[in-house]
């Protein structure tokens, strides 16, 4: 028999998870995981608002990058090709623009994509995924918390004062 | 918010899903058929040469492009309506945007065909790419023709993206509500979607970053198109107000098609109750705004032309307005530019029938603002002796009409496995609203 055991709560509404989540952090539970059919903004999700998520930061540095890129394709592409007409120099600065901002656009939604799938823990499954409870993606919300297996009754009656629905152990 | 509600809601949209009525497979039947015809068409003009068309030389670019630019300008609307509309808070977007952002990536689709069809020799398409090759030869980045490929092949991965994002949790409540295969391709689609905190904290952000690289792409991607024509040479053409002008136009005639598409869709998909009157009023609303627009730049290009006092500038904008084109010329300006002024009365916003039709003139007319602006100034150059009558041949006929019948066939086909109006964002939105 393992030490933590993991409970599952459901909650009637979007308020009353909110309500419980600042509650449910304070415990030190080993694990807590919100699940919500709509979207959850940053104060309501379990890791709180002091933790954004950086992908904004990825999809700057990724648009730098493709920036950066795009003009050293057209550079690139100049100097290869090397073809001098009328004693002008191969290289146009301001035409490149264009390229430069287009895959500045496509390197930071492509990286935008991925990063939302790395720090998701998203990829193909073909059906359900391990663990998923369906009514969460319908018309309920609730929480899985892990804790260790001599506090569930303490976690369950707290729970319960919080206004958790159906609770039970996985 | 009662959960009830949502259960509701999830029904409501995941109903729109179920096996096709006969009278949709019928229609589907038909579009296919109009899609072979299509390639029967092109396969003709592969095997047999560009000689089957209509274009010579002055007129090189003709329905082909006009076709491109039209796709391209039609997939606008979805961008504006799924990202713009979305950073700036509109509410009234969810209830169309999913519809508008499906019909935008098969319009970009669309469009993407036409330059390829135009090549003629279809097989070297890849040359337009930079690859190191043995013949030295690397695309000439300074030529608006290179520009389009960039920026339209961008649009496309990132519409895409942008769709497909934000159908996750949709396709995840998809994968929970079915059983059998389409579970498991719901899954696969759905990427394990579980609807944690922790992953709605990932995606919220990256969708509004997602969001804020598509709406500058609607501004960028129409201005490179109509820099096909504004960096050329050629009466009618060469002028500095075409990007806004072609960016107007677009959005003009993308919301159009939202409510050429839309209308009909909301009773055949049974999404009266998500998409509702007040929904189209915004849209037609939206439409007075740009149908403006497309009207002060027809007045600026031709006030511009006279006021210059270029000879050729001043004869294309007589050759448009009297020539042999003329009648085109003036149904463009009514449908565009005088028609969507009904929009003002609440009467006509509100009327679907009304909008249906005024919706599809439209789209006329702005199919017609692109053959104009394209073929005129190739049929009217700077000589005389050049000058040139062009008019499409069955061959380029029956090829655009197979590609708009791809693109309905494929936007009947998706709204059968996804719904049209976004599950969760209604949820949310039910939840909002008083």
């Amino acid at each position: 028999m393992t030490s933590t055991a993991v409970l599952l709560a459901t909650f009637a509404d979007r308020q009353a998870l909110g309500r419980a989540l600042p509650r449910l952090r304070e415990t030190q539970a080993q694990r807590l995981r919100a699940f919500s059919p709509v979207a959850l903004e940053e104060d309501e999700q379990e890791g709180g608002p002091e933790r954004p998520s950086p992908i904004r930061w990825l999809a700057l540095a990724a648009g730098l990058v493709g920036c950066g890129s795009g003009f050293w394709l057209c550079i690139g592409a100049a100097l290869r090709y090397s073809q001098i007409l009328g004693g002008k120099p191969p290289i146009s600065w301001l035409p490149y623009c264009i390229p430069g901002f287009e895959l500045t656009i496509l390197v930071s939604a492509l990286t935008t994509v991925g990063a939302v799938l790395v720090y998701s823990r998203l990829w193909p499954r073909l059906g359900l995924p391990a663990g998923t409870h369906q009514p969460f993606s319908a018309d309920a919300f609730g929480v899985e918390v892990e804790c260790r297996r001599a506090e569930r009754e303490t976690l369950r009656q707290l729970l319960r004062s919080l206004g958790a629905g159906e609770i039970r152990e996985l | 918010m009662a959960v009830t509600a949502y259960r509701e809601i999830q029904d409501g949209l995941v109903g729109t899903l179920g096996f096709p009525s006969r009278r949709y497979l019928g229609l589907l039947a038909l579009l296919a058929a109009g899609i072979g015809a299509g390639a029967l068409a092109w396969g003709y003009q592969v095997l047999t040469g560009m000689g089957v068309t209509g274009l010579n030389i002055p007129v090189g670019w003709g329905v082909y492009i006009v076709n491109f630019v039209f796709w391209i300008g039609v997939g606008h609307a979805g961008t504006l309506i799924s990202a713009i509309l979305y950073l700036l808070r509109v509410s009234w977007r969810t209830s169309v945007a999913r519809a508008a952002e499906t019909m935008t990536v098969f319009a970009v689709m669309t469009a993407g065909l036409f330059p390829l069809i135009h090549l003629g020799r279809v097989w070297v398409f890849f040359w337009i790419l930079p690859y190191p090759n043995t013949a030295h030869l690397w695309p000439n980045f300074k030529s608006p023709l290179v520009f389009d490929v960039v920026a339209v092949t961008t649009y496309l991965t990132v519409s895409v993206l942008f769709w497909w994002v934000g159908l996750i949790p949709d396709l995840a409540a998809l994968r929970d509500s079915t059983t059998g295969l389409r579970q498991r391709l719901y899954g696969l689609a759905a990427v394990g979607w579980r609807g944690e905190g922790g992953q709605w904290r990932h995606y919220l952000r990256a969708y509004a970053c997602l969001a804020a690289l598509a709406a500058p792409l609607v501004i960028s991607v129409h201005s490179v198109v109509s820099w096909d024509f504004a960096l050329a040479h050629l009466p009618g053409w060469h002028s500095t107000i075409f990007p806004p002008y072609f960016v107007a136009g677009a959005i003009h005639s993308g919301l159009a098609m939202v409510l050429t598409l839309l209308i009909p869709l909301r009773g055949v998909l049974h999404l009266e109750r998500f998409i509702q009157v007040r929904h189209f009023e915004a849209i037609a609303q939206l439409m007075i705004l740009t149908g403006l627009i497309v009207g002060y730049a027809y007045g600026v290009e031709a006030f511009l032309g006279w006021y210059g006092g270029d000879p050729y500038e001043r004869s294309m904008g007589a050759y448009r307005a009297a020539g042999q084109y003329a009648p085109l010329f003036w149904v463009m300006v009514v449908c565009n530019a005088v028609l969507p002024l009904a929009f003002f009365w609440r009467r006509v916003r509100t009327d679907l029938a009304l909008l249906f039709v005024a919706s599809i003139l439209v789209n006329v007319g702005m199919w017609l603002e692109r053959f104009v602006l394209i073929v005129t100034s190739l049929a009217h150059g700077y000589l005389p002796t050049t000058w040139f009558a062009y008019a499409p041949s069955r061959v380029e006929i029956t090829i655009s009409l197979g590609a708009a019948c791809f693109f309905l066939f494929m936007l009947l086909v998706v709204l059968k496995l996804v719904p049209a109006v976004s599950i969760t964002e209604s949820k949310a939105e039910a939840e909002a609203a008083p």
